[in-house]
């Protein structure tokens, strides 16, 4: 009588493995059209004050919010999510940074946040930061892609293509802002990129030929 | 300071200082029933004096993982009784036994069990593990001709099953505590384990000596749990539990654990031919309402800014009296202790906040960054034992059940270790 | 017990069991079903840079009700766009928590001072947010917890409504 529950066994884990076979046999969805457009980077004018750095943009922003950035020592990204008012951002002192992160080379190695429930561990000052910055000819500015905070581009087109040679990558462009890179490669057009991404940083080939 | 808000924290710490100390009988008001009248009466005041209550704001309050956990847990440990997994773990237990050093083994493993295999709620290993930890008892003890021992297991498994929820990755007391304080997942998770394994070791040596007398004893005495009959699917429905429990906490798989026990319990139904009415035969609804009526009452109490007046008051103590944020951030660890409810999240969902924030002050007080979090994990571990002691339908009872013990020769031992 | 006592308990207990009944119809009105799975382990919460609580979306949704207070500490936006969203929402205005009815009121604070969200409703808190799925992301169940702040952006109520 051993042999019931052996075969219930058997048969719950051949059900097991056949689910799993099926939910990893991912179907990839070739749209017509062209490849994404990467969308050119946000460019600000600054004007500084004793007490605040004023940034105005010169478009606006798809979410009203971008993130300010500031490198400091030994390959530290610092950032502060802001609102946008009147296309002006305005970092004062006492602002503080909400994530910083590691850049090595072009490449985010990690990233957390700062600011936790209530309070900020560490408190690092973002006017401050900006102001070091730029005394000390490092980068700082606004990004309108908000990796690291959002992967959505990357985890799309990893829902589509498997293995890590997938076409978009992440990387800090010289000038200190981080957006997506695109390569063709493997891109299938499936169009689930720019569908995800929440800032317009990346955008379908027909607004990105406007 | 709002006054309906205090008056709503007057009224519940009243309700519940009532029926921990026994001013409510149970027999008369059970604590569901005190705590829904509560949260009636509270409501009423409240409504009376004008203010309004946002109904979504009270269930918000309301956890919904524990219960739907819990009763998951009990319909599969109906299935299990009725297939004959426990006769199969008492057998298994009892040749363990046998070995070298075979004894301790079998204790140790017993009792820390649910904290090897954190579940969201300690009775899904309680209900379960309660009758072979007995039996185990009760063996020992006559081995040993030492009456305490069933009590020491059986208290041993309590709290180690209720503090286990702290460690929990599938839904805890502590991953609740992590993810409010924005710690990284699974941070508290091993300290935590180290923790309760000392504790449980603790509460067993106070069974043992210092509530000796007071122990129960062990009224009945078992026949050899080796030559008991195991139907014949009693250990296939035993390792299967065990097996499928321990590969979800080790690979925390994509579906719910509720999903993953009933899933069991059909299997076990299939094997074995268990009807519906055993497992319904498993499910206890005492802690279950208890916990709910405790959600419901930390609803109304929330949603009048009770917890905020709470909140207000201990500052107020903390900068107006010798006790200071020191003395202050100790009492806010330890009241899930000094008030236990049915279940740790009750408290804990609405003072996690202020635990953070008497942290920060202490921290900055002290300039040790680490008070914070230790006095985080502090406040966890004391939320996730609390139901241990909990006179009002907490794991305790449970135990207290099977042993047939008194309240109040066991609550304190349980205590005394935090 | 005596039989008038009894009859009260169970009407008690039996309120209690239709209450958990209660979260989950309201699950199913609110078009979001696998609320209910929700492990309440809080793992999507420290992932959300504007500090959203997105187990508050969750919440909300078995509440059904959109104007649950859920924590969100880190929007940061001027004090007469947050009256203007919520009155009664719990901001942090110069360290110190309040509403923006208080602080334009009583304590007569710059209505264009840049002030941090604390708690605020569900609805508002849609509103906010980014849309970054990594409160998905970081969900055991991966539960699409986003679907409901997409819903709720829209127009301010649930699928199901």
């Amino acid at each position: 009588m051993t042999g019931r529950p052996l075969t219930i066994l058997l048969a719950i884990i051949l059900a097991v493995l056949i689910v799993a076979l099926v939910s990893h046999h991912r179907v990839i969805p070739v749209y017509p059209g062209e490849y994404p457009v990467i969308a050119p980077p946000m460019h600000c004018d600054i004007e500084y004050h004793d007490d605040r750095v004023e940034l105005a943009l010169r478009e606006d922003p798809l979410l009203g919010r971008v993130i300010v950035y500031a490198h400091a020592e030994g390959g530290v990204y610092l950032g502060i999510l802001k609102p946008v008012y009147d296309r002006r951002v305005v970092v004062r002192r006492g602002d503080y940074a909400d994530f910083r992160a590691v850049i090595k080379g072009s490449s985010v190695e990690a990233a957390e946040f700062l600011k936790k429930m209530d309070r900020y561990e560490p408190k690092i000052d973002m006017f401050d930061s900006i102001v070091a910055a730029h005394d000390a000819d490092r980068a700082f500015g606004v990004q309108k892609c908000l990796y690291p905070l959002c992967t959505r581009c990357v985890e799309a087109c990893k829902s589509v293509i498997q293995g890590d040679n997938i076409p978009i990558t992440l990387e800090v462009k010289p000038d200190g802002h981080i957006m997506p890179v695109f390569r063709r490669g493997k891109c299938p057009r499936c169009g689930r990129c720019f569908v995800n991404c929440p800032t317009g940083s990346i955008l379908p080939p027909d607004k990105g030929r406007k | 300071m709002n006054l309906i808000g205090a008056i709503a924290l007057g009224i519940f710490l009243l309700t519940l200082v009532a029926s921990i100390r026994g001013w409510i009988p149970q027999r008369v008001l059970p604590i569901q029933s005190a705590l829904l009248a509560a949260s009636a009466l509270i409501a009423l005041v409240g409504i009376l004096s004008g203010a309004p209550l946002n109904w979504g704001d009270l269930i918000s309050y309301t956890s919904i993982h524990p219960v739907t956990a819990t009763i998951a847990g009990f319909v599969f440990a109906g299935a299990l009784r009725a297939a004959g997994g426990f006769e199969a773990a008492a057998s298994l237990v009892s040749r363990v036994m046998r070995l070298k050093y075979g004894s301790p083994f079998a204790v140790m493993l017993l009792v820390n069990l649910p904290t090897i295999f954190a579940m969201p709620c300690g009775r899904i290993w309680v209900a379960p593990l309660l009758p072979v930890t007995i039996l185990l008892g009760e063996e020992i003890a006559r081995k040993n001709k030492d009456r305490a021992v069933p009590a020491m297991l059986v208290f041993g498994l309590v709290i180690n099953a209720a503090a286990s929820c702290g460690p929990s990755l599938i839904g805890g007391i502590g991953a609740l505590g992590e993810g409010m304080g924005r710690y990284p997942a699974g941070s508290f998770s091993n300290p935590q384990s180290i923790a309760i394994v000392i504790i449980s070791a603790l509460v067993m040596l106070f069974v043992k000596y210092f509530y000796r007398e007071k122990a129960p004893l062990p009224v009945r005495v078992s026949a050899d749990a080796e030559n008991r009959p195991v139907p014949e699917h009693g250990f296939f429905s035993l390792i299967i539990f065990i097996i499928v429990l321990g590969a979800t906490v080790a690979f925390e798989p994509p579906v719910p654990l509720q999903t993953i026990l009933v899933g069991l319990t059909i299997v076990v139904m299939l094997v074995e031919g268990v009807s519906i009415n055993d497992l319904v035969g498993g499910i206890m609804l005492h802690p279950l309402t208890a916990m709910l009526s405790g959600f419901i009452a930390a609803g109304v109490l929330g949603a009048f800014g009770g917890f905020t007046v709470l909140v207000g008051l201990l500052d107020f103590a903390a900068s107006s009296t010798p006790l200071g944020y020191a003395g202050v951030a100790v009492l806010l660890a330890y009241l899930p202790i000094i008030f236990p409810m049915p279940c740790g999240r009750i408290l804990a969902v609405s003072l996690i906040p202020a635990v953070l924030m008497f942290g920060e002050r202490l921290a900055e007080a002290t300039a040790v960054p680490s008070v914070q979090p230790a006095l985080l994990i502090a406040f966890i571990l004391c939320a996730a034992a609390s139901c241990g002691p909990s006179p009002l339908g907490g794991i305790g009872s449970l135990g207290r059940g099977g042993l047939g013990s008194r309240i109040s020769t066991t609550a304190f031992p349980r205590c005394w270790p935090y | 017990m005596k039989r008038k006592l009894v009859i009260i308990n169970s009407v008690g207990a039996i309120i209690i069991l239709a209450y958990l009944a209660l979260l989950g119809v309201n699950a199913f009105k609110s078009g979001y079903p696998w609320s209910v799975l929700c492990y309440n382990c809080k793992r999507c919460n420290p992932v959300c840079v504007l500090g959203i609580d997105p187990q508050g979306f969750i919440a909300a949704a078995y509440s059904s009700d959109p104007n649950v207070y859920i924590y969100t500490t880190n929007v940061r936006l001027k004090l007469h766009d947050a009256m203007d969203i919520d009155p009664g929402m719990e901001i942090i205005a110069n360290g110190e928590k309040t509403t923006p009815a208080a602080a334009l009121g009583k304590i007569g604070l710059d209505p264009d001072m840049e002030v941090i969200s604390y708690r605020v409703r569900a609805r508002d808190a849609a509103v906010f947010c980014l849309d970054c799925g990594a409160c998905e992301k970081a969900c055991p169940l991966s539960l699409p917890i986003s679907t409901i702040a997409r819903d709720l952006k829209k127009d301010g109520v649930f699928r199901g409504k």
